[in-house]
């Protein structure tokens, strides 16, 4: 199947109904709330729909590679998001920095490698597995408080809702640390060490320390609305920064790098 | 008036008293996460254009051990002094067990960093993993812990490429531990032979057997299997005949097939064999050819053949003390984020 297409379809409507939305909210209009409503619901089935045709494709949970890890990250950002949309009747409202954050994340796994190519012994384990749905749930929060942070800085609303922030930031931080503990668990199964000072660990180490930092500043020095937003902000970039930077790593560098065609060198 | 001796007591005193309170403040906890993510942040970038033993080198310099030594201090202080207030309730507690795991993760890298021995042990299927000092990788002979290695037989190794490609999807090695029944050791997928002991599987390669024969009798002379690193095909390995003057030159095709241009393999599966051997006497070429099983290269006096190739294991006897400790760290530390955090929600809700 060619995921091309409906790619470029699904990342076109997240980007539109977000931009839209953040218009909408931007200018205090009474119906962008349901239409971030609608436009998630949509952007949630468009995202299943691509995840579960590559499932589908090859025949494994779609986290290895860029093309795949895009996949699933977009799923996770918009399924957290809309799932806090739905949940609640006031709301986080974050949906259209969500809606955004996916097509991002989509325009950048559209420009991988969508080729096929069997799981190698490394990437056959349920901790890989684990390890990888931690990260990309750890991601999908994140992004959550990414976006209620947006929010607050934007319309400067945190009081209203200040309890959402930290709240994120918390559950986003658990399965951060969840992943790196099975990440590193799994490395000792296939390495015989539990640390390499690989950079992906590094980069790992400089989110999670990040976000340690401000639940700490957060408890200890009260930390909240604007002040609290504009660091989740940092925290979040920081975090994409440690699940693509290491793209951009010589394959020599590390272990993590799961395209094989970027792994072997092999020309686009 | 006070004497002396009594105000250094003091000021000594109050020294203490201020370094305690420094240890215990979350201002200095702040600035050594911050100092931690800023260090890690330099091993990422120094790592774009060094190996990993120069990261590994920088990461183990003065300025890190600080930093990490100063989290543990600080770490230790704050949870003493806030113990009586961290004992009541789930949330408290969460945050003791979080904050008390630092102290068990320190604890099983330390023990890895002292105790973690590793050594390789190369294995033919069907021989026996008796100990002896040829069946050591070079370098690492001996048992890790000291004590005696545990005896076994490799009983199959099964590989699995990806279409001919150089892409591993299964890699099995199945061996019979003396006493202690069969197991299957993959490369993800490590045979625990107790808390701290494991048996890796890290690599394979081919055993042809060789054997030289007398040309005019057929009376073999010398025959043994040879564990060489001639995988992938392509790569060349040697090895001396044990009692006669020749050293022979080693290339393998798994696949073979005969075309226009010469000798080929045609897939990475050991299907139809064939040994690519030049042989010498000292620098002296004696004779070269590509034998396919049966075949044979007759050179003064005597015929070189190889009638069967097996596979052969590199596994590695790993020793680490520090894992289960550190596994231990991590789950202690996972426990007491969830309860932090379920407790943080219920707070909220309040």
């Amino acid at each position: 199947m060619s995921h091309g297409p409906w790619l470029s379809l699904s990342a076109a409507l997240c980007a539109g109904v977000g931009a839209l939305t953040i218009v909408g909210w931007w200018s205090q209009w009474d119906g962008w709330r349901r239409l971030a409503r609608v436009g998630g619901v949509l952007g949630v089935a468009a995202a299943a729909a691509l995840w579960v045709a590559r499932f589908v494709e090859v025949g494994h949970l779609p986290l290895f590679g860029t093309f795949e890890a895009g996949l699933s990250l977009a799923l996770c950002v918009l399924g957290v998001a809309a799932v806090l949309e739905l949940s609640f009747p006031d709301g986080v409202g974050g949906m259209p920095v969500a809606l955004m954050t996916a097509a991002a994340v989509l325009i950048h796994a559209g420009r991988y490698s969508r080729a096929t190519w069997a799981l190698t012994i490394s990437e056959r384990s349920v901790w890989a597995e684990l390890h990888g749905i931690a990260a990309w749930l750890a991601f999908g929060l994140f992004a959550s408080s990414f976006a209620y942070a947006v929010r607050v800085l934007v319309r400067a609303d945190g009081g209203a809702d200040a309890r959402w922030l930290p709240r994120l930031l918390h559950w986003g931080f658990v399965l951060q640390s969840t992943m790196m503990a099975l990440g590193s668990f799994y490395k000792f199964l296939l390495f015989g060490r539990t640390w390499s000072f690989d950079p992906i660990e590094s980069l790992a180490v400089v989110a999670w320390a990040s976000y340690a930092t401000i639940i700490h500043l957060r408890y200890f020095a009260g930390w909240r609305g604007e002040k609290l937003a504009a660091w989740a902000v940092l925290g979040f970039l920081l975090l994409v920064l440690s699940y693509k930077g290491v793209l951009y790593f010589p394959s020599w560098s590390t272990y993590h790098i799961l395209d094989v065609d970027l792994r072997l060198h092999i020309p686009g | 008036m006070s004497s002396p001796l009594t105000s250094a007591r003091l000021r000594a005193r109050l020294a203490l008293f201020r370094l305690w309170r420094l240890f215990g403040s979350f201002k200095l906890s702040v600035v050594l996460t911050v100092l931690l993510a800023l260090y890690h942040g330099l091993l990422a970038i120094w790592a774009r254009s060094s190996p990993a033993p120069v990261v590994q080198s920088i990461a183990g310099l003065l300025p890190f051990w600080l930093v990490y030594g100063l989290l543990l201090a600080n770490t230790a202080v704050c949870l003493w002094r806030r113990l009586p207030a961290l004992v009541r309730g789930a949330g408290p507690l969460g945050t003791l067990m979080f904050h008390g795991s630092f102290l068990v993760i320190a604890l099983g890298f330390a023990a890895t960093f002292v105790a973690r021995r590793e050594a390789g042990i190369r294995v033919a299927v069907g021989e026996a993993f008796t100990g002896d000092v040829e069946q050591w990788v070079a370098g690492d002979r001996g048992a890790p812990v000291g004590g005696t290695a545990p005896r076994f037989v490799v009983e199959e190794i099964v590989p699995e490429l990806w279409d001919d490609a150089l892409l591993f999807t299964e890699l099995r090695a199945r061996i019979g531990l003396v006493n202690a029944g069969k197991r299957d050791v993959r490369i993800n997928e490590p045979a625990w032979l107790g808390l701290c002991t494991l048996l890796r599987l890290t690599g394979f390669g081919y055993a042809p057997r060789y054997e030289l024969s007398d040309a005019a009798s057929g009376k073999v002379l010398e025959s043994a299997f040879v564990k060489l690193s001639v995988f992938p095909p392509g790569q060349e390995d040697s090895f001396s005949a044990s009692t006669l003057p020749f050293e022979v030159d080693v290339g393998v095709l798994p696949d073979a097939v005969q075309r226009d241009q010469g000798w080929e393999t045609a897939s990475l599966n050991l299907r139809r064999p064939a040994v690519i051997a030049r042989v010498f006497r000292g620098k002296l070429p004696l004779a070269a050819g590509t034998l396919l099983e049966g075949e044979g290269l007759s050179f003064e006096g005597v015929t070189l053949r190889f009638p069967e190739i097996r596979y052969w294991a590199e596994l590695s006897l790993l020793y680490d003390p520090g894992a289960a400790i550190l596994f231990s760290g991590y789950a202690m530390a996972l426990v007491g984020l969830l309860l932090r955090v379920r407790a943080g929600g219920r707070e909220a809700r309040e």
